[in-house]
This record gives structure tokens, sequence and C-alpha cells, in this order.
């Protein structure tokens, strides 16, 4: 997906951290299901996975924080470690893209996010334990645990953010990841 | 339901911490934040709360504002706590079983991490509450200056965060009107099942990034066609300096987070 | 009464200094079979309207009663509105979502009890009725199609659910005239079927050709309420709403200053031929 102009890509990403501040909102109108569906979560895959990692890099560190100054959700003390669980999600769907080509596009989208979805998570909870418990922290168990806690979400950004790029794709609001000559 | 909420918290008023300027309170903000989590003493906890508390007094709003969203997360806190106490890895736990262990320094070590997250939302409630967001913005923007030094094109960030932000409003529309098409449509949200509800979200999710998309695919094409070619080559308006107040502020948190470190 | 709307207020923000209000006791019925026209200016609350009719969102003070029964109550069961009535928002093709056409259009009919084939036919029906080859178009992707085909499946969408009401949104804003003019004929064909139809529109043209009576909002305000010619007759008080009349009506009232012994009550091209060939036999001279 190198086709896209700078331009094209610096828009994108902006979409991107919009959307971090609006999902939330519609989707907590529609009912409390944030926790479970982590909406600000699934613009940073799709920005990292379409525009590349310094964008996704930006779009994780800028949605969070663009949020939490206009509504106070994250809260400022979750902040870093949500930034930083973001940023990860952002560079390495990004890296990965560059690198993992199986022919098959969803098969693909779906290594990148795995990885990414691990070493976020998992970095997430390293964050929380650096900041708040310095040290003496039995930090194995907080990442298992928070990988444990957020088994639900991760089943779904793993079924949502493949069904969106590749509808981005038919719809062709981004290229084609591998174009058939044929069409 | 109108979304021109555009306002975050921002509560207008008067009252001093309203008038300073705003890069100052936003550094401020993080001065005293690097307080809240450098310190671990029993005077360093009790002079940060001092602090909170005056700052909130001095916004000219009752407390529960700014204790608000904290009301809202008490599940979290717990959780946080009850982490923190059960997994902590000592050499005097007072019960044990399997992975579970108590302990005394276990729940020290809850309490402070749930405190210190308590502080510093009411910090972050107050910088809110009497800032508005467009200027939090600018002050992140001032921030992210240095990293030009860094080969970061700071300048297009710049750019990508302001585009950002004046697609929220739209977006925001856009969005509550695919969430009443699809309910038009036969969506539906209050399943109880798991499984259902999170399917429901999918004819939201789609549409919304489509359009979004669009509009995204729409302003490149017209910035391009009128010849952007970047941030870096853009003249921009000048800023003004900061006051005496501004820079006091500023002096008076580092002088907290300093006392903070050397208790 | 079918669908009644009694003194409807709508206020955002209620007691907050965002305080605006968007529509002020508002009072209409709608008929069975009827096709009806909604116009005003942009911002007067037609789209409100059409929301709260499809109880989307909730009045402030008032009632919307359908088939005598309030929508807003606490004990109505939302199923009977949602299967009355069916919404084309303004850019429909906006909403589609599926992997395949078929999936998209059938998407309304899932919470439906009906039996398999039941559906597809259904869909078969819909997608047929706005000019498609069922055949040929079921398995792609619907966001593959252009703005003016998608807009005809998210539409067909909509007809698969068989709504007694079908109310639309600028459903022709943004297609070209050839789609407009199929469009516009597919509307009367349903509406003779049987379905009622309300319909919002900026083109005087449109609502001209095709309703019997027409609201017009002006900030809010339902100003007027009453058969389509008799309020297109009035061209200056229509232009003065900046909302103005069909080009039928316009060429009559030309016709007129010009000299011409012509009825007001002209609002289509069928009025307009009948009249002039009527003067023509008379054999007065233009």
């Amino acid at each position: 997906m190198s086709k896209m102009s700078t331009v094209k890509k610096s828009i994108i990403t902006a979409v991107c951290i919009a959307l971090c501040y609006a999902l939330p909102l519609l989707f907590h109108g529609v009912q409390n299901a944030g926790i479970i569906f982590t909406p600000m979560h699934i613009p940073v895959f799709i920005c990292g996975l379409v525009c590349g990692w310094q964008y996704g890099l930006l779009c994780g560190i800028a949605g969070p924080a663009l949020s939490s100054a206009m509504t106070g959700m994250p809260p400022a003390a979750m902040l870093p470690s949500m930034m930083v669980e973001l940023a990860v999600y952002g560079v390495v769907t990004g890296l990965l893209m560059k690198v993992v080509r199986t022919k098959n596009t969803v098969a693909d989208l779906y290594i990148c996010l795995i990885a990414a979805i691990i070493l976020g998570r998992a970095m997430n909870a390293v964050t929380k334990a650096l900041i708040f418990a310095k040290g003496e922290f039995a930090l194995g168990t907080w990442v298992t645990g928070t990988l444990l806690v957020s088994w639900p979400g991760i089943l779904i950004q793993l079924v949502f953010i493949p069904t969106v790029v590749v509808a981005l794709m038919k719809a062709h609001l981004i290229p084609e990841r591998y174009p058939r000559l044929e069409d | 339901m109108k979304l021109t909420n555009m306002t975050g918290l921002y509560v207008p008023a008067k009252s001093p911490l309203h008038r300073l300027d705003a890069r100052a309170k936003f550094f401020g903000f993080l001065i005293l934040v690097a307080a809240v989590i450098l310190t671990d003493t029993l005077y360093g906890y009790a002079i940060i709360v001092a602090v909170t508390i005056a700052l909130a007094t001095m916004c000219g709003m009752p407390l529960g504002t700014a204790f608000a969203s904290v009301r809202r997360l008490w599940s979290v806190f717990i959780i946080i706590f009850i982490m923190n106490a059960f997994f902590f890895a000592t050499e005097e736990p007072i019960w044990h079983w399997w992975i579970i262990t108590l302990s005394k320094a276990g729940m020290l070590q809850g309490f402070s991490v749930v405190f210190r997250i308590l502080i510093i939302m009411v910090l972050s409630n107050i910088l809110t509450l009497t800032t508005p967001p467009m200027e939090i913005t600018g002050a992140i923007q001032l921030m992210l200056k240095p990293l030009n030094l860094l080969r970061i094109p700071a300048d297009d960030i710049a750019m990508i965060i302001s585009v950002a932000i004046q697609f929220i409003p739209t977006l925001l529309e856009e969005t509550d009107t695919i969430k009443k098409a699809q309910i038009a449509r036969g969506a539906r949200f209050e399943s109880k099942k798991l499984r259902e509800r999170a399917a429901a979200f999918l004819p939201l999710l789609v549409p919304i990034f489509l359009s979004a998309f669009k509009r995204a695919d729409e302003l490149a094409m017209a910035m391009e066609a009128r010849g952007y070619r970047g941030a870096k080559n853009r003249t921009k308006k000048k800023s003004v300096p900061m006051n005496g107040k501004a820079w006091l502020a500023l002096v008076l948190c580092t002088a907290i987070c300093a006392a903070e470190i050397i208790i | 009464m079918p669908i009644e709307v009694r003194d409807v207020s709508l206020t955002y923000s209620e007691g907050t200094p965002f305080e605006t209000c968007a529509l002020k006791n508002v009072s209409f019925t709608i008929e069975d079979g009827e096709f009806l026209g909604i116009m005003g200016h942009t911002g007067c609350g037609k789209s409100t309207m059409l929301q709260l009719i499809d109880g989307l969102i909730k009045p402030t003070e008032g009632k919307i009663l359908l088939d005598g029964e309030d929508i807003n109550a606490r004990d109505y069961d939302r199923t009977k509105l949602r299967s009355a009535v069916g919404y084309v928002f303004q850019y429909p093709e906006c909403q589609l979502f599926e992997t395949t056409v078929e999936k998209d259009v059938a998407f309304g009919l899932k919470h439906s009890s009906l039996p398999k084939d039941e559906v597809a036919e259904r869909v078969k029906w819909a997608l047929e009725s706005v000019g498609f080859d069922y055949e040929k178009v079921r398995k792609k992707s619907p966001l593959g199609f252009s703005g003016g085909e998608k807009r005809r499946i998210a539409i067909a969408g909509i007809l698969a659910t068989k709504p007694r009401f079908l109310i639309l949104d600028e459903p022709i804003a943004g297609l070209d005239p050839l789609g407009r003019d199929a469009f516009m004929k597919l509307l009367k064909t349903l509406n003779g079927q049987g379905t009622t139809i309300i319909m919002v529109s900026h083109n005087a043209d449109s609502i001209g050709e095709c309703t019997r009576r027409v609201l017009v909002f002006d900030h809010g305000v339902l100003v007027e309420n009453g058969g389509t010619s008799e309020i297109f007759s009035d061209v200056e008080k229509m232009r003065s709403r900046h909302i103005g009349v069909s080009q039928s009506r316009e060429i009559a009232h030309l016709l007129k200053e010009k000299g011409l012994d012509i009825t007001d009550k002209i609002s289509r091209y069928d009025e307009l031929k009948d009249a002039v060939l009527e003067i023509l036999k008379g054999g007065e001279q233009l």
C-alpha cells in the first residue's frame, strides 16, 4: 500500500485521530460497551495498517491525548500507559505490513494484528507497573492478567479490523494490497 | 442529540486559574504529574494533596465537578487495588493460595497506586475545566517544537493535529446519522448476548470508516490540487510571549516538584 | 388516523446556554396512501420532523401517534413502528457495509420471522424494482459500485422490508437527471401500489410532479399545509421563503404575466399541458 501520497496519508492519519475522539463518544451513547469494545484502539490499528508505522505512531500518541484533553477520557492517569499501548499498535502493524507478504491480504492483516495486540497489551501492563509501582512488582502476573481480562476486546478487534480494511479496499478508498490484473 | 459540545469539559468562568496562560497551566500540570509519580513518602503525599485541594478551590467550582469522573471510575480503582494487593510478590504473605498472595506490602502498594491515579485525575480535571481544548492543543503543539531538532517533522504533525480537530464536528454528526440510519434499518444494540451485541457494531463501524476515509480522500485531493506540499513552507501566526504570572506559576510548580523529590 | 403529529415541540440542550428550538407546536396528520411532500429552507426542521416520526428522537413536548398509539409511550412495542416505517436517509449509500449486495439488502429482514426463501424473494423483488439484474449483482460487494448505484442498493434495502410508510430525506439530491426521473417513477409506482410516501426535498419540481399535499416549514414552524397546487399558486410567497415552485408552475405564472388567462392551480407538467391545450382550443392568440 505504498501508492498513497504523503498528503493523503497525513489526512487519513488526521481522520483516524479524530475518530479516536468520536468513536468512544458514539459507542458510549449506545451502551456502556467501552471496556469490552475498546473503540479508541480501532482507528489506531487501521492507521498503522494503512499508512505505515510513522503515521500509526502519531495516531497512537495523538489520538488518546486529544481525546483526553477534550473530554477527560481516558483520564490523564491512564493516558501514558494507553499512549504506549496504542503507539505500539500503530508502529508494529505498520512495520509488519511492510515485511509480511503471504499473497493473501486477510492473512497479512491477521498476522500483523495478532503480533501488535500481544505486544501492545503487554507494554500497557509494563508501563502501568513502571509508573505507579516502581520495580518491586509482579510484572509477569500483571501482563498475563491484562491479557486474560481483555480477551473479548481482542476477539472483537480481530474480527472487525480486517473487515473494515477490506471494505476500504473494495470501496477503492485505499489501494489494494495485491492488485489483480483482470480487474 | 445535538453534537456541538465542542467545549469538552471546559466551563467558562473568571477564576485566577481560568485567566492563567494555557501554556503555563499545561506545563505546570505536567510538572505536578511528575511530582505525584516521583514522591513516595507520607509528607510528599500530604503536600500534593494540599496543592490539589488548593487548586480545586482556586478554580471556583464546586469540588464535585472536579471529582465527577473519579466517581464514575470507582470500579477501575477497586480492580487496580485488588490486583496490587493480591498479586504482589513478597517474602511475608498474610495469606497465600495458588498464585494469589495477600500481603501488607501489597496492600500499601495498592493504596499508593490508587492514590496517585486519583490525584492525577483530579489535576487533569482541573486543567480541562479551566482551559478551552483549543488552547490545550496549542500548548501541545508548542511542546512538539523541539522535535524539529531530532529531524522529526513537527510542523507536519501540528498540521495533522489541527486537521484532526477540524474534522471532529463533521465526524460526530456523521457517526450520529449513521447510527440513526442503521437503527431505522433494523440494527439492534440492546441484545443481552455478548456475541450479538458485538456483531451489532459492525453496521456502524464499516460505514463510519468508509465515510471518514472518503472525506480524507476529498480533502487530500483538494489540498494537493491547490499546491500543498508540506507544512514547512507555510507562514505562521506569531504567538504572544507568556506574562509574569504565567512564569510565576511555572516556577511554583517546579518548586513543589523539587520539594517532593527532596522529601 | 395512521400517523398523527400532535402539538410537537423539540428543544435542544434545554436549560443550558446552548438552548435552541428546532420545532415549535407542530400538528398534522398523514393519511394512508398519501404522497406527502415536505419543503422548507435549510435548517428549518424538516429532517428533524422525519426523525421524530420514525422515533429516532423524542419530542420535548407533544405526541406522535401511529394507528392511535403513542410511539414514545413507555410500553409501546417499537417493532411495530420499525416494521411500519421505512426511512431512507439522505445519502443512504453511506449505510452499506455487508460483503455482498444480497446480504446488505436483507439486513433489515434479519430480525423478522420470515422464512429464508421469502427473504430471498423480497431481496430479488427489491433489487429488481430499483432496476438491477438480481442474478448479476447479488454476490458482488456493494462497496464497489458507483454512487448512484449504491444509493439504489441502499434504497432496495429499505424497500425489502415492505414498509407501509416510506420516508425519504432528499432522495434525489446528487442524482443525474435520468436517475432522478427513474427514481421518481419508482416512487409513483410504489405509491400506486398503496405505500404511503413522505418525501423531503429541496427540488420543487419533484415535489410538484409527485405530491398531492405539501407541508412547508419555516424556522421550526409549520407555516403551510395544503394541496400542492394550492400552495404553489402563490408564487411570490414561495419565492420569499427561498423555496420556489415547480417549472410547470413557473411557466404558467409567466404566461399569466404575459396576459394569458391561465389558472393558478398548476403544479405538474400534465396540468400545465392540459391548461395550455384548453386555451389553444379556445382559439386565443399568444
